[in-house]
């Protein structure tokens, strides 16, 4: 029965929670710098509805390093990280540098230059779709990534084959693959 | 370096009982039953009474919050808990944890145990990795749909072969040897014969690895009780001391290994020969946990039984068979013993076996040193022990 009750708020706190997250709003909104982007990024009626619908709490709204790493991706751009304090990069993207422990790694472009580091041919039926390359790729950056590489025969990708990254954007979303790097 | 403190430690706790239960096929049992049958006996074989254990260590595949519901169920009252999770070598890495908390007075008697269904239970592996992918996400592995465990140790078996020159032929050497001692052991789960060609032929999963690469998929369960060394002239059975014993992890996933051909053994292996007091060449049975082919080459090279590239080698021409240069896996390892999910218990249970000279066929005469070796993720964590009978002290 507890429980049920707890489900439901009277109208009273209903207008008392919501003021409060208005107000909240209100003045994290003028502690905010008045720069341009702040002003034109201010909540339209949708996102304020959404803002005013929110239960009260602290919100950290920027996407992560994961979220924006994913995006680049999306959109066909494969970014690495490096780090402003120690110069070392980083992969996976992280919000801080597992080096040297400095916050927000920069995202940067790798060459897109590596050399297959392992590999393996996963057996699979044929009717799922046949056997597959998995294989770790160490960056010219120094970095080591899972990925596969795609357009020659399973049995050719060894170790120490130098490939070069694209990025691939099934139904908008992206992934890291690899080709044969021709050598000039 | 490690602390004097640490090396105060040395063969202060002793492994005064140990069981294992429902190996092989337990259907219609859950983890937890089988769990409280290995824990009833392992306490029993260090004539103790459940009511005694005021300690507890325990980690479940599935259950995050597990120590509770086995607190529960065995109807203990524990002043010391330790629940860490870290795949495999977890019930090594629960050593030292245990042994600082008998030292210190926090409890007097700890039980370590585990249960697992993962052969005849109602979620298999199957759908345990697919609850993982969202439990434990990889996001930078997942895509490429690696199928873990087996895709990163071939991986590091690619590496190896690539570096050092190793060959099939050799892994094929550690499956045979596993074999070839589980034949020796009633318990063992997988006993038929085996030869190198029967591995080598046998359905690749993941290359270079065979589906003989890859341990077992059994139900089963296993338990030790831990006391203060002071303890042992009242026990019923040969004491085991625990000479040394130390945990390592680098990473989660195999894309985040620094280097595919060298684990953490090299560093748990180290700390724990330095408080054990001993190297590589005073050990006289190691049990290593061998989830694949390439983890016993691997660690036999990072515990420092041969250079770095020579585990090949090593294990050729019967190695670490029976007969063989140095005793590997004596019970048939989760190669062809047992391979419950998690086997990291089992190499300290088989040690202790060895050390009292209860093996039985498959003794090792004289057996005075065991290094028990657990692994844990994909060659993610690893956890060394180092047992002694009374006369190492």
């Amino acid at each position: 029965m507890g429980a049920q009750l707890g489900g439901e708020r009277t109208a009273r706190q209903f207008v008392i929670a919501e003021a409060g997250v208005w107000a909240h709003g209100f003045l994290a909104s003028l502690r905010a710098p008045f720069r341009k982007r702040e002003w034109r990024d201010r909540p339209g009626l949708g996102r304020l509805r959404a803002t005013l619908n929110r239960p009260h709490t602290m919100s950290t709204s920027s996407p992560g390093i994961q979220a924006r790493h994913q995006q680049a991706l999306d959109e066909g751009r494969f970014l690495i990280q490096r780090c402003g304090s120690c110069a070392k990069h980083i992969y996976f993207p992280r919000e801080l540098c597992p080096h040297c422990g400095a916050l927000a790694p920069a995202l940067v472009a790798p060459s897109g230059l590596g050399t297959v580091h392992a590999v393996t041919t996963i057996k699979r039926k044929p009717e799922a779709g046949g056997d597959y390359n998995v294989c770790l790729v160490d960056l010219d950056e120094g970095v080591r990534l899972m990925s596969r590489v795609e357009g020659i025969a399973l049995a050719d990708v060894k170790v120490g084959l130098r490939v070069r990254a694209r990025v691939a954007v099934t139904e908008g979303k992206g992934l890291v693959v690899f080709d044969v790097e021709q050598a000039a | 370096m490690i602390s004097q403190g640490l090396k105060n430690l040395r063969g202060s706790a002793v492994i005064a009982g140990v069981a294992t239960y429902g190996n092989g096929e337990a259907p219609g049992q859950t983890e937890m039953e089988l769990l409280a049958q290995a824990a009833h006996r392992a306490v029993a074989d260090a004539g103790l009474t459940m009511q005694d254990i005021d300690g507890l260590c325990t980690c479940s595949v599935l259950s995050t919050m597990w120590p509770m519901p086995v607190i529960e169920y065995l109807g203990i009252n524990p002043t010391f808990v330790d629940g860490t999770m870290l795949g495999g070598s977890s019930f090594i890495a629960h050593l030292l944890p245990a042994m600082h908390a008998l030292a210190s007075g926090q409890c007097n008697a700890v039980l370590v145990c585990y249960g697992s269904t993962q052969r005849t239970g109602t979620m298999n592996r199957a759908a345990v990795a697919a609850a993982r992918r969202q439990m434990d996400p990889q996001p930078y592995e997942m895509p490429y749909e690696p199928v873990m465990p087996v895709s990163a140790y071939a991986l590091a078996a690619s590496r190896h072969m690539a570096t050092y020159g190793t060959t099939r032929r050799q892994l094929a050497e550690v499956a045979v040897a596993a074999r070839l001692w589980a034949q020796k052991n009633p318990e063992a789960f997988e006993r038929g014969p085996l030869s190198i060609d029967d591995v080598l032929k046998a359905r690749m999963v993941a290359d270079p690895l065979t589906v003989r690469d890859c341990c077992l998929v059994t139900d089963g369960a296993g338990a030790f009780v831990l006391v203060r060394a002071d303890r042992a002239k009242d026990l019923p059975k040969k004491p085991v001391h625990v000479l040394g014993t130390a945990t390592a992890c680098w990473n989660r996933q195999i894309s985040s290994m620094p280097d595919l051909t060298v684990t953490g053994a090299a560093q748990s292996g180290t700390l724990a020969y330095e408080m054990a007091g001993l190297t590589a060449k005073d050990i006289h049975v190691a049990e290593l946990y061998d989830a694949f082919t390439i983890n016993t080459l691997l660690f036999l090279e990072d515990l420092g039984f041969c250079a770095k590239g020579e585990g090949g080698a090593f294990v050729e021409n019967g190695g670490i068979a029976p007969g063989g240069r140095l005793p590997v896996n004596t019970n048939g390892g989760g190669l062809s013993c047992t391979h419950p999910g998690m086997y990291g218990i089992y190499t300290l249970i088989e040690g202790v076996r060895q050390l009292r000279g209860e093996g039985g066929e498959r003794q090792v005469p004289g057996a005075m040193t065991a290094l028990c070796h657990g692994n844990g993720g994909t060659l993610s964590s690893q956890a060394t022990a180092i047992l002694g009978t009374a006369e190492t002290l």
